[in-house]
């Protein structure tokens, strides 16, 4: 291994999981998920000299890996596909993380990339606008949708609790 | 700000994107409503049961990376092949191209009036037959090889394309003394206008006049003309085993 390559296993290497975690849930298949990751560090292998030190090599990594998922014209399969068991969080018997990660999955594809993107990688609606080459304001009300449905299907999940208190903008 | 603001702008506030002053009258603004709070508060512990849920997930990378490494030092190699390896059978092979293709562009142009008299001569005296003084006794061919000046060795060497010497006899193409050769083998024939060659080597030729196929070459101290009505394929044949034999 030269240098150069121990420099990129040390930038894009600690990213593996986080890109692992989010194309499985932008495939809906684990195997796909692998083939996707793999392909996106190659990607980013081939382009590590025009990577500049300093700058956001998480956003760099996802912005390819979004690259290579849309540009494989795998747009069409982002339906909303029910998640197999494989697919769900959690070890078997945490009802909540099962809940959560259903209703993810029950999301809109457009809503759950960029819920997944915003909330749970934590990259900015500009950061987001970027990797999407979308408005931001598109950004911003896919994120609103999307916890808006979150929230609903959480709710659905667990009624016998109770009523619960929405404002307007959520009916 | 109003209940609408709240949910438009609600994405900046979770990534903490709003500008100062926005950021004021947003919480302002769930203060003093409930039903926003509560939305933007459930928001808030969603997404963080969302990380928790996701977090807890495994997710074993070790394949994924042992595969893009080994991929990264296969490519490092490939690389290698082709930024030292290629470029030098590359410059090799052009070296031997050019070389062929000067040795093949050595030696004098055939003069067009040989090769058109030969195609003459073939067709008058082989193909249409027309009565000459041909030599077939061995011993008869011997003398016109010495008069030639053509080793009976060269003569016998075409012999082992495979086609058998039938007769010669002499006769001039472009007004120089040839000795030719009839060679044949299953009723076609060939033939070979054989004389030592001069100064220049006659460059090697190949070309065809109607249906007869022509070539040209020297070898040691021999120049050959050949003439066929053979199809072009087994003239070529001819034309590389003779060479090769001389």
């Amino acid at each position: 291994m030269n240098s150069r390559e121990q420099e990129f296993g040390e930038v894009a290497m600690p990213q593996a999981r986080n890109l692992l975690r989010f194309a499985r849930r932008l495939t809906s298949d684990p195997t796909a998920a692998e083939d996707l990751v793999q392909e996106t560090l190659m990607r980013a292998w081939r382009g590590f000299d025009q990577f500049r030190g300093g700058t956001n090599a998480r956003a760099w990594l996802f912005r390819i890996l979004l690259n290579t998922f849309y540009g494989q014209g795998r747009k069409k399969r982002l339906t909303v596909v029910p998640l197999g068991d494989t697919d769900r969080a959690g070890p078997v018997g945490n009802h909540i993380a099962f809940e959560i990660t259903d209703a993810l999955a029950k999301l809109p594809a457009d809503q759950r990339t960029v819920l997944l993107l915003g909330s749970v990688e934590g990259f900015t609606c500009r950061e987001i606008s970027e990797m999407l080459q979308i408005p931001m304001g598109t950004v911003m009300s896919r994120m609103s949708r999307a916890r808006q449905a979150m929230r609903l299907q959480l709710d659905l999940a667990s009624k016998d609790d109770g009523p619960k208190v929405y404002s307007q903008w959520e009916s | 700000m109003n209940c609408e603001d709240i949910n438009q702008l609600s994405a900046l506030w979770h990534s903490g994107e709003l500008e100062t002053p926005s950021q004021k009258a947003f919480d302002a603004h769930l203060a003093s409503c409930p039903a926003c709070a509560t939305a933007i508060r459930e928001q808030w512990n969603n997404d963080a049961r969302l990380r928790e849920a996701l977090a807890d997930e495994p997710a074993d990378t070790r394949g994924v990376e042992q595969r893009v490494m080994r991929q990264i030092a296969r490519e490092r190699v490939s690389r290698l092949v082709w930024r030292r390896v290629v470029p030098g059978m590359a410059a090799a092979a052009a070296l031997v191209a050019a070389v062929l293709f000067l040795n093949s562009q050595r030696g004098t142009p055939v003069n067009p009036a040989i090769l058109a008299d030969a195609a003459r001569d073939h067709t008058v005296e082989v193909i249409k037959q027309a009565p000459r003084r041909w030599r077939t006794d061995a011993s008869d061919i011997a003398v016109i090889e010495k008069a030639q000046g053509i080793s009976d060795s060269d003569v016998k060497a075409l012999e082992t394309t495979g086609y058998k010497l039938q007769r010669a006899k002499i006769c001039r193409l472009g007004g120089t003394p040839y000795m030719h050769l009839v060679y044949a083998r299953a009723g076609r024939e060939f033939s070979v206008y054989m004389r030592v060659r001069g100064d220049q080597a006659l460059r090697e030729t190949a070309s065809n006049s109607g249906d007869l196929q022509l070539g040209a070459f020297t070898r040691g101290r021999v120049q050959a003309v050949i003439v066929t009505d053979a199809p072009r394929g087994e003239c070529a044949q001819f034309m590389r085993d003779a060479e090769a034999a001389l």
